[in-house]
């Protein structure tokens, strides 16, 4: 469903990713693990088209569709969403009104949401993400998620800022709705706790720019648990 | 007459009790304890009503005397080209009522070129309480002069809400506003300017005792748009003013400016201020059109919010 081929990016001047090769398939769930600054937020806004990073070299296929040119709104519109780990403050309008604009497009019924998050009407009429804390960020991005009903999904580090309690039931929720509306998706983190609730079918770590192992979710994570990252970038399986 | 282009009036349904086309008075329409006539009968009628106005040409007299559940409803419209219109518009609310008053001035189509001059004074006698939607609504080829004049008496409240989404090209507004004692305002200025070069100026003098006052200006600069806001609270009884001018800047061929100012001679009154001028940010356009809205759904969602 989405394919990076050989993707280098710059922002600025600098170099952040150096030749990303990654290929997701209908319906599979990926984790993309790494250390801070590793470039995974990066691969994420480039995903998504963000203005500040500019693909220099290579090609991002989505549905059979060269995009790598396209706004970050025809983006969405293909079906790309990006759940935010730090959603900007936007002090001018309400969540209400973004949802409500979201579900004139997308014909989304936000009564079903309600049931999965029964305590939000306080968090849709506030100003969207002014002081939200962590946990309401989550569930702010996750609403707007299924008002949008994408075909793919990052989720930024969905799991950061959450206790273990928090982590569970949003895991599960995300897990099940990704499941019954057959949506692919891309997790990144930096925690192994999140890949228990999720399974998923691949694990990727980013070094330094660059897909330096894919693999088995479980061995991945074994591996990075009992070494660190450093010992990926010794492993002779390494991409490079 | 259609008035399906004149932007934010009350329901079709609803009779305007003052109707100006162009220079014709079509419509003056009163109700049990609402006198209306035109300000220049009423100037003929009432020795006090010519120490207040000089001589009109035209504009509404709506002196509100009982109760009423309605609400009031002006309407001064242009259609056709090169018009001018002088009015003086007199607005007298007895004590302890509460009136509600929407007012509508727009012309209905574009380059036809005219001139709204529209002085006004509103008198809210103790007591009273007056929720004052003004809409406007022109076109680049108009001019729009309005200058008006608020005396809040002693426990009154004041409501003044003026909205121009469509400005002309040329714009300039006057407002002053003065309380008595333990009186209320509450001023919202909203411009959307496009093309626009714009002049608003607004004093509140605080010299009741115990009165306060908000003032909110909002102003977005669209292209080519030159606009200049003054805002001053004076205070020289024990009063409470605050006064918060904003500014979005949507192009770079735009100006904004925003000048706040507070007087005070009295050590008991509390007078505060805050003013920006900024853009939005790309961070928060690229969320929204993360979200799948165009860049020009994102902005004019942002505009809505921000103009509110």
């Amino acid at each position: 469903m989405l394919e990076l081929k050989n993707i280098w990016v710059n922002a600025g001047n600098q170099k952040v990713l150096n030749g990303i090769n990654l290929k997701i398939g209908k319906g599979e769930t990926h984790i993309l693990l790494g250390p801070n600054a590793s470039g995974k937020s990066t691969l994420a806004k480039t995903i998504m088209g963000f203005s500040q990073f500019k693909v220099v070299k290579g090609k991002i296929i989505f549905e059979s569709k060269e995009i790598q040119k396209l706004k970050t709104w025809e983006r969405a519109k293909l079906g790309l969403f990006l759940v935010f780990q730090q959603p900007p403050s936007v002090k001018d309008i309400t969540l209400n009104e973004l949802l409500e604009l979201i579900s004139k497009q997308t014909n989304s019924n936000n009564k079903k949401i309600e049931k999965i998050f029964p305590n939000i009407s306080g968090l849709e009429k506030r100003k969207l993400n002014v002081s939200f804390s962590g946990g309401e960020q989550k569930v702010s991005e996750l609403i707007q998620l299924m008002s949008v009903k994408p075909k793919f999904v990052i989720f930024d580090e969905i799991d950061s800022g959450l206790d273990i309690v928090m982590l569970k039931k949003i895991s599960r929720a995300v897990r099940n709705y990704l499941t019954e509306n057959h949506i692919t998706s891309l997790f990144i983190t930096h925690r192994g706790d999140i890949m228990k609730y999720l399974n998923p079918d691949t694990a990727h770590v980013l070094l330094d720019g660059k897909i330096a192992c894919s693999g088995d979710w479980k061995n991945v994570w074994k591996t990075v648990k009992k070494y660190g990252y450093e010992k990926c970038r010794k492993c002779p399986t390494r991409i490079s | 007459m259609d008035m399906k282009n004149v932007g934010n009036v009350p329901p079709a349904s609803a009779k305007p009790n003052y109707l100006q086309v162009d220079n014709d008075i079509k419509l003056l329409s009163g109700m049990k304890g609402v006198e209306v006539l035109s300000s220049r009968d009423a100037y003929e009628k009432y020795d006090w009503v010519r120490k207040i106005i000089s001589k009109p040409e035209y504009g509404y007299f709506i002196w509100v005397k009982e109760q009423i559940n309605t609400p009031l409803f002006s309407c001064v419209l242009i259609e056709n080209r090169k018009i001018t219109q002088n009015l003086k518009n007199l607005l007298v609310v007895e004590n302890g009522i509460k009136v509600d008053l929407n007012a509508t001035c727009s012309s209905v189509k574009s380059s036809l070129e005219g001139s709204h001059n529209a002085k006004g004074n509103i008198i809210l006698k103790p007591g009273a309480e007056v929720n004052y939607n003004h809409n406007h609504k022109w076109s680049m080829t108009d001019s729009v002069n309005i200058n008006y004049n608020f005396l809040l008496m002693e426990s009154s409240r004041l409501n003044y809400y003026y909205k121009n989404l469509y400005p002309p090209s040329d714009l300039n507004i006057k407002n002053e506003i003065t309380t008595e004692k333990k009186s209320k305002v509450d001023l919202k200025i909203i411009i959307d300017g496009r093309d626009t070069k714009a002049n608003i100026s607004d004093v509140l003098n605080l010299n009741g005792r115990d009165s306060s006052g908000i003032v909110k200006i909002r102003i977005v600069g669209r292209e080519n748009s030159d606009i200049n806001a003054q805002s001053k609270i004076s205070a020289v009884e024990a009063v409470k003013g605050h006064l918060d001018c904003q500014g979005l800047l949507l192009s770079n061929k735009s100006e904004i400016k925003l000048v706040p100012e507070l007087f005070s001679k009295n050590k008991n009154s509390m007078l505060t201020h805050e003013a920006s001028i900024g853009k939005i940010s790309q961070d928060v356009l690229e969320y929204l059109e993360s979200r799948g809205l165009a860049e020009k759904q994102a902005i004019d969602l942002i505009v809505n919010g921000f103009l509110r």
